[in-house]
Order: structure tokens, then sequence, then C-alpha cells
């Protein structure tokens, strides 16, 4: 392999939609855990409700042969998990790591039975249309930057949309203020009349609602079928991107795409045969990535004060 | 009087077996995919008489579902349970670390041919071994590696890799890509196997090979697919059910074609799918229980079933057979035969 071909705009362009496209689904999880986290609860069960929320999809966009029902189906079984986990960490005030734990066992474990259910044991997996590529007109005819933006299935664009409305809602309404001060001093917001068990909730909620959208892209809109453990560890690299964002959306749209396009680039690199480096190597590139900036970026205060800690009222 | 902690510990615990239970108890009766602790399916008929009665037990590390691996072996399980009428029962997901005790539970409830279908139960399958010396054990070596009462059984699918190179030589224009989860012996001779079979025919062509990194990302093993291709790749073939769908969803947006593995997935993408490497697990059971009723199992022997013994078929899909040239289909048919009377050997380079 030469590196004159690395520097080709046709091998750039693919580089950079693969990225964006192994960015997507990691990036709504983080989007969603942000949003629960910066309430004060941490919702570790993100691997499982995005399984749940791939079935669902799968399942819906199947029997209706809509792709956006499918999605909607996603987010609707990631709220219900949000829900249980709402209902763990806020009223029952559980350690929200074994809750969150045993939401995984319960999400993975309950979109495998269900497709066994339905689907049954085949060699050949049911298939369905999933959702189509769509150019935005005239933006789409850019030179380079077309091919790289705007030639996306609708999920994508509506994922970069929602890093606005999640930054706009945290940062730039009073809600968010509420949540931020619910994740920062619960009694505190208390005291000022915020209704933190409701906060909490809805937070929850909310989030679980996003990584279930996140698993419901990488069956619908990306695979067009279902497979389990297709989420693959998706859920926990979430959770690193959350600690590597400081909980802001901005920072998560710019994690998400790095880590997506040193995937994308580990993939061309073998495809191109770049035999210096071993694969398994070339494989870790994004592992490797995620720790430095850990430990580059630290924790520095960045985590909310209350984060896992349940409410008390004195 | 329990402490706060405890009893919302306690509340989790509730809440997920009541779950579990709800769960189970809609459960059909049929077929029953067996999480530990180990059940049995009862034979429908009694074992032929005069021979040994065979009661066949199956240890898989992942999913009944996984296409691929572990579903040939449970379609092969269900196929002999129904044909030979003996008592079969697997259990599934059995992590490496638990396959001991596995294997013991299954040789104490009166089991006496346990397969241990993984390369990863190597060590517990001859631990156990040596405790139960009456009751006999495979297990999924491929490196004739066997004892007294447990045989080992390879899988060669570098052989039909091969017959499918020559195929994909003769329809694509000159690069072939291969993908697998890892670089392991399985995937490593399929791709030097695939990639010999098409330069029989075209000395000039290339093959891209990567690996994934994961059985059963198929999204990833998607975007690895489409960087193959997008380097100039038209014919593509995978090891591992994961990389394989994930390649067939990156041919199929691409027009390019690619190979079903282990099953015939010419469904999944009618225009992509060109022929499929069918592994076929019957005749290697059919050929350990016949042994075991024989009283010739012991000592273990090494059973390596391949092309010749009818263990791989790769049927051409129907609706490309027009885009194969009668010389190639002709080619792959002798090279198929010469295996078969032992004329050609395939090149197994496992690393």
């Amino acid at each position: 392999m030469s590196w004159d071909s690395l520097l080709q705009t046709a091998f750039i362009i693919s580089l950079i939609t693969s990225g964006i496209r192994l960015a997507v689904p990691v990036l709504l999880a983080v989007l969603g855990e942000i949003i629960t986290e910066r309430a004060g609860v941490q919702n570790l069960g993100l691997e499982g409700i995005m399984a749940l929320g791939a079935f669902a999809g799968f399942a819906a966009a199947f029997t209706t042969g809509s792709g956006i029902i499918g999605l909607l189906a996603g987010v609707l079984a990631g709220m219900l998990l949000g829900l249980l986990m709402g209902y763990f960490a806020v009223t029952l005030k559980v350690n929200q790591v074994i809750a969150g734990i045993s939401l995984v066992l319960l999400g993975q474990g309950s979109a495998n039975f269900f497709y066994r259910q339905i689907f049954g044991v085949s060699q050949r997996p049911p298939r369905i249309a999933g959702l189509p590529e769509v150019p935005i007109p005239f933006l789409a005819d850019i030179p380079y930057l077309g091919g790289i933006l705007f030639r996306h299935n609708i999920a994508v664009y509506f994922t970069v949309l929602l890093v606005v409305i999640v930054w706009v809602l945290l940062f730039g309404t009073t809600w968010g203020l509420k949540v931020r001060a619910v994740g920062e001093h619960p009694s505190a917001a208390d005291t000022s009349g915020v209704d933190v068990a409701g906060i909490r909730y809805a937070c929850t909620i909310l989030g679980a609602a996003f990584a279930g959208l996140g698993g419901a892209v990488l069956s619908v809109a990306q695979m067009k079928l279902f497979t389990e453990n297709m989420v693959a560890g998706r859920g926990w690299i979430a959770i690193a991107l959350v600690i590597f964002s400081r909980w802001h959306p901005g920072l998560a749209l710019a994690g998400a795409v790095l880590f997506g396009l040193a995937d994308a680039l580990q993939f061309r690199f073998q495809a191109l045969g770049f035999e210096a480096v071993p694969y398994e190597f070339l494989l870790m590139l994004p592992y490797i990535l995620t720790i430095v900036v850990l430990l580059a970026g630290g924790r520095r205060g960045a985590a909310p004060a209350a984060l896992g800690i349940p409410y008390e009222k004195e | 009087m329990l402490g706060r902690r405890a009893r919302s510990i306690l509340a989790v615990l509730v809440v997920l077996v009541l779950v579990a239970v709800s769960l189970g108890a809609c459960a059909p009766a049929t077929p029953a995919p067996t999480p530990v602790p180990p059940t049995s399916t009862p034979a429908p008929t009694a074992a032929p008489s005069g021979a040994a009665p065979v009661r066949l037990a199956i240890l898989m590390t992942g999913e009944i579902t996984d296409l691929s691996w572990n579903a040939q072996m449970y379609r092969a399980a269900m196929e002999i349970k129904e044909k030979l009428g003996i008592d079969v029962a697997y259990s599934e997901q059995i992590a490496p670390a638990d396959g001991e005790r596995v294997m013991r539970e299954y040789a104490d409830e009166g089991y006496n041919l346990i397969i241990a279908h993984s390369f990863s139960y190597g060590d517990a399958v001859f631990r156990v071994a040596q405790d139960y010396p009456n009751v006999n054990f495979a297990w999924a070596g491929g490196m004739n590696k066997t004892a007294q009462n447990v045989a080992d059984y390879d899988q060669p699918f570098y052989q039909a890799s091969y017959l499918i190179g020559i195929l994909a030589g003769g329809v694509s224009k000159g690069t072939m890509n291969f993908l697998g989860g890892f670089d392991i012996p399985v995937c490593h001779s399929m791709a030097e196997a695939f990639k010999a079979g098409a330069r029989s025919v075209n000395p000039n062509s290339t093959l891209l090979a990567s690996y994934v990194g994961d059985w059963g990302d198929v999204a990833k093993a998607k975007e690895a697919a489409l960087a193959q291709i997008d380097a100039g790749a038209d014919f593509g073939i995978g090891c591992g059910e994961g990389p394989t769908l994930g390649m067939i969803e990156a041919a199929k947006e691409r027009g390019v074609y690619a190979t079903g593995y282990v099953g015939d997935m010419s469904e999944i993408a009618p225009d992509t799918v060109l022929t499929s490497l069918v592994w076929n697990l019957y005749p290697l059971l059919e050929t350990m229980v016949k042994d075991v009723q024989a009283g010739a199992f012991q000592p273990g022997k090494f059973y390596s079933l391949g092309v010749a013994q009818g263990a791989f078929e790769m049927p051409i899909n129907p609706k490309l057979k027009d885009k194969v040239p009668a010389s190639v289909l002709e080619q792959v048919e002798k090279a198929k035969a010469d295996i078969i009377a032992g004329k050609l050997e395939v090149p197994y380079i496992p690393q």
C-alpha cells in the first residue's frame, strides 16, 4: 500500500462517511446517558436497552413494513426499560450499579427470547426494507462535502439534530437548569421547589429512549436484520464516552465521530493490506484512543456531584 | 430486620425473578432453548434393539440461533434425534470455564456421548474424561488430540472454500475479499484456500483479507466489507456468521457478490449471494453415534469429514446461475471430483 492512496478524495470520503455511520448508534446512547446522568442517575443498562431497542425496532418494522415505525418502537422499548430503571433508582433507591447491570441482562435476555419466540431458529434471518438513503437536495451535490455529510439515511440527520436539541435543552432552558441542579445538589433543588423525583424519572426515561433508538438504528437503518449480540459492546463504549465528553452533548458528538473514524480507518488499513502493523493492533486503536483521552481528560470534577446517589428527603 | 440496602437489592431480585418466571411460563414446549441446568428432551422412539442406547449431550459456547457453528450443530442434533430416535440434550451459552461442571452433570445423569462443540472446551473435556472412563467424549479440537475416551473432530471449511475460490476467480474481475471474526486457524486456512482456488483460475487475482475483531458485530462487519469493496473487491467470502451477514449487506448496497456461510443464505439477498458454503454436521454425528452403538468409539479417533465425505455443499443461487460461465462450473466440478477421488489435496495453511 502506498501513502498516496490515503490522500485520494474517494478514500477520504468513504472513510468519513463510514466513520459517521459507525458513530450514530453510539452517539444516541451517549446523548441519552448525558441527560440521565446530568439528573444524578447513573444508568449502566445501556447495553441491554440497546439490545431490546434493536429487537423491538426490527420486529415493528417487520410487522408494519415501515422503518420509521420501527425506530419509534425502539424508542418505546427504551422508555419501558427506562421506567423500570427509574423505579429502581428513584422510588426504591437501590444501588444503581446493580440495577443497571440487571437491566443489561434483562434487555439482552428478553430481546433474544422474544426474537426466538417470534421468528424462530432459522438459517435465513428475516429481512426488512429499512430506511433508504435520503440525499438532501442541492446540498448533496456539493463537491466532497455533499458526499460526506448529505447522503445518509434520515436517522443520521435526526441524530445530529438531537445533539443540538439536547444541548439547548440542558444549557438553554429552565428545565435544563432544574435537571442540572437535581444532579448537582438535589436537596438544594428540592428546597427551591424542584420535583427531584419527577425530574429524575423523566431524565431516566428520556435517556433510555435515546439508547433504545440507538439500538433500533442498528437493526432497522443500518443492517435491516436482527442478530443476537448485534449491539456488541456499544452500550459500554457509550458509558465511557459520556465521561470522555465531560457530560456535554457537543463533546459527545466529537468523541463518537472520533471513535467511529478510528474504526473506519483501521478497516481501511486492513483492506489495503497495511502489513507493517498487525491487524490486532489496528483493532485496538479505538480503545487505546479512549483510554488515552480518559487519562488526559481526567475527571476534574466534571461529573454531576450527586451522580449515582439516591436522594433522601430530610 | 433487613437494612435499607439489603431490602432494595431484594426488591430488584424479586422483580427480576418474577419477570424471568413470567417469561418462562409463556414459553412453548418445543423446541426449548435450554439454559443451564441441562434438561433432556425424551426420545420419540426407543433406540434400535440390540445396540447400546446412546444418550447424546452437546455443549455449545454460543447460541443455537447464531446461523452458523452452533445453529448447524443444533440442526444436526435435531435431525439425529428424529432419524435415529436417540435421547438428545444440549446446553447453549456455556462459558468454557463452566464447561467442566456441565459435562460432569451430563455424565452423572447417564449421558454416554458428550460433545463439547468448541475448541475452548479442550482443557475441561480431558479433565472430565479421566473421571468417567465409560462415557464417550468428543471435542472440536481439529488438531488430532485424542484420549482413550475422547475423540477429536475437525471442520475443514478450507476445502469448500477452495472450490468457491475457483468459482470466484472465474466470476470476479480480479480482486476478491475475505472477512473473518478473528485470525484463527479455521478462518486463516479458509482465506488461503480461497486465494489458491481463485489463482488456479486467474493467476493475477488478489484477495483483500480483513478481520472484524468480533463475531457478532454485524454493523462493524458491514463497514469492514464496504472498505474492501471500495478498494475494488467484487466477490466476497466470510468466516463467521456475523462477518458474513455484514458482508452480504455491504455487497448488496454496492452491487457485488458475496458467499453465504454454513447455511444456504441465497434467500437473504437473491441478487447478491451467488453461492453458499454449507456445512452439514449430520454425517459426523451419525458416524459417532453408530461408533458408540457398535462399541467402536474407543479408543478416541480423529474424525475428519470434509468435501469427500459429503460434509460440505456449495449450492449455486439459481437466480444468478447465468452469471457463472459454464467452463468455470466445470472446473469447480472437476476439482470437487478430484478431491473425492483423492487426486487433489487442498493446501491447509492455518497461520
